[in-house]
C-alpha cells in the first residue's frame, strides 16, 4: 500500500527544482554567460579604480572600496540573462510542451524554474564576487595597502548576491511575459537605457524608484542618489514579484504553441 | 470526488498478443465510476485562432487496446486537437479526459501518458541522453530508465551527441524515446512520420505495431493515409476541424466512392474490353493482357467474363480504395496543403508547417 501511496503522489517541487537545475546545467548557456558576467565585473572594476584615481578618491577607503568591488553586480545583466533564456528559451526551442507534458500544472513548473534560477543567480554572485575580490586583494597587495573596512566589503558583495539572485528570477519573469528570448533581452536593455537616462532626467525626485535604480541601492556607489540598502531590497524585491506573478499567469493561461 | 489514483497493468512484454489484456484496477474513492472503456474521451471540443475555426464541436473515444489513426489534410485540425487532450491548448468550449480526468489533473502523467509532439527533441545544445534525464528527473523517474528507452528507438549510439546535430528521424525517434519513458498505457503520436525517409517510416510502422502489440492504445494523427494503414485498427478522419468519419480502415475502404480502379488480367482482352464499356464502364488498356476499369466493381466483372465465357486471369481493386474515400471525405483535395487553417495557432502555424511540407 504504500508504494501505491508513492507511485500517486505528485513529484515534489525540490525534484523538479532539482530536474530544472540539470537543464540549466546541461548547455554550454550558462558556463558562457557566466565567464561574460565575470569578464564584465572584472572590465567595470578596472573602471572604477581609473574613476577613483581621476576623482582622487583614496582607493584604500570606504568610498574607494565601494566604487571598486560594486562592480561585482555588473554580472547582473548575464544572471538576468540566464533567467530569461531559461524560460523564453523554452518556447524558442518548442521544449515547453514536453515540459509541460512531465508537469502539467504549470505553476509547480514555473516555481521550479524561480527556485533554480535564483540559486544559479546567487552563484554568478559568488562568482563575479570571488573574482572581484581576488584581483582586488593582489592588487591591493600591490599597491602595499591591506584590506580594510571588512564590513562595508562583505555588506557590498552580499548585495551583489541578493541582486544577481534577484535579477536572475526576474528573468524568468520576462521570459514568461515576452516569449521571445531576443524581444525578451532586448527589452531589458532597452528600458535600463531608457530608465537611466530619458526617464531620470523627467521625473529625478522618482527616479530612485525605478526597477534599475532600486537594485543598484543594494551596491552603492558613493554619491549615488539611491535609496537605503533595506529600501532598495523592499522595492527591487517588489518589482521582482510583480513580474513573477505577471509571468506565472501568463504561463499559466497561454496555450502552448506547436 | 474524484480518482485519486488510476493505474494500469497490461500483459507483460513479449507475451502472446493474440489478445492484449488490459487491467484496469482504478482506485475510486466515495465516487462512481469514470474511467470506463476509453482512454481518451473528447465532447464537443472546439477551439477558435482569432476568427479561423480550427476545430469545431469534435467528440470522439479512444478505447483501450486499439490503435486509433487521426487522419486529415493539414490545416484540418489535428495538432490543436491533440494539444488539447494534452491540456497544452484551452479549448473554447468542450471537454477532454485522459483516463478520466482532464490532463493537467494526472498525477505522474508520464507513467499514464507518452506523446510525440512536433519539436519534442530538446534544446539544440542539449545531448540526446541529458534531455531524457530532465524529462525522467520531472516525472520522478529512475534515471536508469534513460539507457533503456535509447535502447528502445535503438538511439544509444548516440546518447552523447548534440539534439541539434540529429537528423529530423533521429529527432523524432528521441522524441518517442521521451514519450516511452514512463512506460505508459497510452500513447498519442502527432505526427511521428514526419520528416521521415522511407526507412525511417517502416521502422516506425514496425515499432508502432509492436507497441500496439503489447496492448498499449496508440493515437497517432497524419496528413497521409498509407503512412496509418498498416498499424491503426481504426481512423478518425477530420476536416475544416469536424470530424467526417469514424470507422475501422476496412469499413472504411468499403464505403469508398465508385471511383475505385479494378485491375483485370485476361486471356482475351479485346471482348472483355468492349463489354465493359457497354456497361458503362471507363477502360483503359495497361499491356499486353491487362486492363484497368473504372465505373465498375470486381463482382460485376466477374459475372461478366463468367457469362461471356471469358477467363479471368486477375479480377482486383488497386490499393488505392482507403485513399479513394480518404480524399473524398477530405473534399477530393489531393493536396490540401495550406487552406488558411492554422493547425497550430498563429505562433505555431509557421514552424509546424514548414516540417510537414
Amino acid at each position: 500500500m504504500t508504494r501505491w501511496a508513492d507511485a500517486h503522489r505528485r513529484v515534489s517541487l525540490s525534484q523538479l527544482a532539482a530536474a530544472e537545475v540539470l537543464r540549466i546545467c546541461t548547455t554550454p548557456v550558462v558556463w558562457i554567460l557566466l565567464i561574460g558576467g565575470v569578464a564584465l565585473a572584472i572590465l567595470t572594476m578596472a573602471t572604477g579604480i581609473s574613476t577613483a584615481e581621476e576623482a582622487s578618491i583614496p582607493l584604500v577607503s570606504r568610498d574607494g572600496l565601494r566604487l571598486v568591488f560594486a562592480s561585482a553586480v555588473s554580472a547582473w545583466i548575464f544572471s538576468m540573462a540566464l533567467g530569461v533564456l531559461g524560460m523564453a528559451g523554452e518556447y524558442r526551442h518548442r521544449t515547453a510542451s514536453a515540459t509541460f507534458l512531465a508537469e502539467p500544472l504549470r505553476w509547480r513548473v514555473f516555481v521550479a524554474k524561480v527556485m533554480a534560477h535564483g540559486l544559479f543567480g546567487l552563484v554568478f554572485g559568488l562568482v563575479t564576487g570571488a573574482a572581484t575580490l581576488g584581483i582586488g586583494w593582489v592588487w591591493l597587495r600591490a599597491l602595499g595597502a591591506r584590506l580594510a573596512f571588512a564590513r562595508d566589503l562583505w555588506l557590498i558583495l552580499g548585495g551583489a548576491l541578493i541582486a544577481t539572485a534577484l535579477y536572475a528570477m526576474l528573468g524568468v519573469g520576462i521570459g514568461a511575459l515576452v516569449r521571445s528570448q531576443v524581444g525578451a533581452v532586448a527589452a531589458v536593455l532597452g528600458w535600463s537605457l531608457i530608465e537611466a537616462s530619458i526617464l531620470a532626467n523627467l521625473w529625478p525626485e522618482g527616479q530612485r524608484y525605478f526597477p534599475n535604480a532600486a537594485a543598484s541601492a543594494l551596491t552603492p556607489t558613493p554619491g549615488a542618489d539611491v535609496l537605503s540598502v533595506g529600501m532598495g531590497e523592499l522595492v527591487f524585491g517588489g518589482y521582482v514579484l510583480a513580474f513573477l506573478l505577471l509571468g506565472l499567469q501568463s504561463v499559466r493561461r497561454r496555450d502552448v504553441p506547436g | 470526488m474524484s480518482i485519486l489514483g488510476t493505474r494500469l497493468r497490461r500483459s507483460r512484454r513479449g507475451a502472446p498478443t493474440g489478445s492484449p489484456e488490459i487491467f484496469l484496477i482504478v482506485r475510486i474513492y466515495g465516487c462512481q465510476s469514470m474511467a470506463g472503456d476509453s482512454a481518451v474521451v473528447a465532447r464537443g471540443l472546439t477551439k477558435s485562432y482569432g476568427s479561423a475555426r480550427a476545430v469545431n464541436d469534435l467528440s470522439f473515444d479512444v478505447p483501450f487496446g486499439s490503435v486509433t489513426g487521426f487522419l486529415g489534410p493539414n490545416g484540418a485540425g489535428k495538432t490543436t486537437t491533440v494539444r488539447m487532450i494534452l491540456g497544452l491548448v484551452r479549448p473554447d468550449s468542450g471537454t477532454v479526459t485522459v483516463f478520466g480526468q482532464p490532463y493537467r489533473r494526472l498525477v505522474r502523467p508520464a507513467e499514464l501518458v507518452g506523446a510525440l509532439l512536433d519539436g519534442s527533441g530538446g534544446h539544440p545544445w542539449r545531448r540526446a541522453r541529458d534531455h531524457l534525464r530532465i524529462l525522467a528527473a520531472m516525472a520522478g523517474l529512475e534515471a536508469s530508465r534513460v539507457d533503456e528507452v535509447l535502447d528502445l528507438v535503438d538511439l544509444r549510439y548516440a546518447a552523447a551527441r548534440r539534439v541539434g546535430k540529429f537528423s529530423l528521424g533521429m529527432r523524432q525517434r528521441l522524441g518517442i524515446a521521451g514519450a516511452l519513458l514512463g512506460d505508459p498505457p497510452l500513447l498519442i503520436l502527432d505526427e511521428p512520420a514526419n520528416g521521415l525517409d522511407p526507412a525511417g517510416i517502416r521502422w516506425l510502422r514496425g515499432f508502432l505495431r509492436a507497441l500496439a502489440d503489447e496492448g498499449r492504445a496508440i493515437f497517432v494523427s497524419s496528413h497521409i493515409l498509407m503512412e496509418i494503414t498498416q498499424v491503426a485498427d481504426r481512423a478518425l478522419i477530420i476536416n475544416r476541424g469536424a470530424l467526417v468519419a469514424e470507422s475501422s480502415l476496412d469499413q472504411l475502404a468499403g464505403t469508398a466512392p465508385p471511383a475505385v480502379r479494378i485491375r483485370i488480367r485476361t486471356a482475351d482482352m479485346a471482348p472483355l474490353h468492349t463489354l465493359l464499356e457497354g456497361n458503362g464502364a471507363t477502360v483503359e488498356r495497361l499491356g499486353e493482357d491487362q486492363l484497368r476499369a473504372i465505373g465498375t466493381t470486381t463482382a460485376d466483372v466477374g459475372w461478366l467474363a463468367a457469362r461471356h465465357q471469358i477467363p479471368l486471369l486477375e479480377n482486383s481493386t488497386e490499393p488505392s480504395n482507403l485513399e479513394a474515400a480518404f480524399f473524398e471525405l477530405t473534399d477530393g483535395k489531393r493536396d490540401p496543403g495550406r487552406d488558411g487553417k492554422p493547425d497550430a495557432g498563429p505562433e505555431g502555424a509557421g514552424a509546424h508547417e514548414e516540417v510537414s511540407s
